[in-house]
């Protein structure tokens, strides 16, 4: 886990591109934080000052019902992941946050970035500026295109998805597999998706397994999961309803 | 080959230098359409940005996923960039967009020749993407505020 906002930096998109000497100065203006379950990060309506990025944890970007209701996962428009930034309205005119933030997993770690000054020093030097909005333009353009696409699917009432992560899962790239299915999940405006990790089924020469659990049905166990298989098992399985059969766990070799 | 006084009175190009403006102005075009006629098409090759000189854009939603006919999603955008799909993967446009006021004035750049433009120059290119940002991020808003307008909606109904 990136303990420095340097490392948190390298590991996000739209920041990859940059040198250690070019992200140093970021760090003067940014700070980590971190939240627990339920806690609200930033207001719908509230003035944006600050960029975000999600170091830990899980949160909701959820919209605000009249008369001050307390808010569900029905009001979930995306739900982000790990090495995801937010909080966009802090880049755009007339800098206001157009969504609420909550943390809803057990705990969530940010970096929180000052974007008034990070236009600064992006002004100050507009090489870097040029290379990390063009890299910010692809990540947003990449949720666009997300969200757009499961507006017009249909709902599930509520699918978990565990991503296998013991050592031998990590070691085949269980981490891989968890980050393409949490930037599925958080361009997803799909309700009661629920992410979750978990130890080694026995199956260690089938790893990554991911196992997909849809209500009221049996639990599906996928062997040998990449990026790219997330992906569709995402798109045709936990959205489409559509169990991915060449990808099924067959008779699984125990370790 | 687009006049410098056209791009000049337009942002993001207000503060540039006249170099950078005649750089810019021999691939640039300036494209005139009334309404209904289409822009740019959903699905097409996403080969130019467009910016507003004149006019309103709406976005329309003609196609699904897989490219088969859907029924359309519509709305009227604030943003006075368009074509911004030019610069992320697939490169393809993912909405179509129409001339939504009596007549349209815009200005076609093709991605190619700005980015080549952009790395030689990148004051400039900070510049654009800048404003191409808040293109995007303005269209992300008023997609997520129609969603949650018709989620909304579904919710309150319940009570």
């Amino acid at each position: 886990m990136p303990e420095q906002p340097k490392e948190i930096l390298q590991q996000t998109e739209a920041f990859q591109q940059l040198t250690e000497p070019e992200l140093a100065p970021i760090q003067d203006f940014s700070e980590l934080r971190s939240f627990t379950k339920g806690h609200r990060l930033f207001q719908d309506g509230g003035s944006a000052a600050n960029l975000w990025v999600l170091s830990e944890g899980t949160v909701d970007l959820r919209f605000e019902l009249p008369g001050g209701r307390e808010t569900s996962d029905e009001q979930t428009i995306s739900t982000l992941g790990e090495n995801q930034i937010f909080g966009w309205s802090s880049m755009i005119p007339p800098y206001k946050y157009k969504l609420s933030a909550y943390c809803i997993s057990k705990q969530c770690r940010v970096l929180v970035i000052d974007a008034g000054k990070l236009m600064e020093y992006f002004r100050a030097h507009p090489d870097i500026g040029y290379r990390v909005l063009s890299g910010m333009i692809r990540v947003v353009g990449k949720r666009f295109r997300q969200l757009q696409a499961s507006a017009g699917q249909a709902a599930f009432a509520g699918a978990r998805v565990t991503v296998h992560m013991g050592t031998c899962g990590i070691a085949a790239g269980a981490r891989e597999v968890m980050k393409a299915l949490s930037e599925e999940v958080a361009g997803s405006i799909r309700q009661n998706i629920q992410v979750t990790t978990g130890g080694c089924l026995g199956f260690c020469r089938s790893e990554p397994n991911v196992t997909v659990r849809l209500q009221d049905q049996e639990p599906v166990i996928y062997q040998h999961m990449d990026e790219k298989k997330m992906r569709r098992v995402f798109a045709e399985h936990v959205i489409g309803g559509k169990v991915q059969d060449d990808l099924v766990l067959q008779g699984g070799q125990s370790c | 080959m687009l006049k410098q006084e056209i791009l000049e009175s337009t942002a993001p190009f207000n503060d540039l230098t006249d170099e950078h403006l005649a750089a810019i102005a021999e691939t640039a075009e300036l494209v005139e359409c009334r309404n209904g006629d289409r822009i740019f098409a959903h699905g097409a090759d996403a080969t130019d940005l467009w910016i507003v000189v004149e006019g309103e854009v709406r976005l329309c939603a003609e196609l699904s996923e897989n490219g088969a006919p859907m029924e359309q999603m519509a709305f009227m955008s604030a943003a006075q960039a368009f074509g911004w799909t030019c610069f992320v993967p697939p490169y393809k446009y993912q909405l179509s967009g129409y001339c939504a006021s009596r007549r349209c004035r815009l200005i076609r750049l093709p991605k190619d020749d700005l980015l080549r433009f952009c790395e030689k120059a990148p004051e400039v290119g900070f510049a654009i993407m800048q404003y191409t940002l808040s293109a995007v991020g303005t269209q992300f808003q008023e997609l997520q505020d129609e969603l949650a307008k018709q989620r909304g909606h579904e919710i309150m109904n319940r009570w």
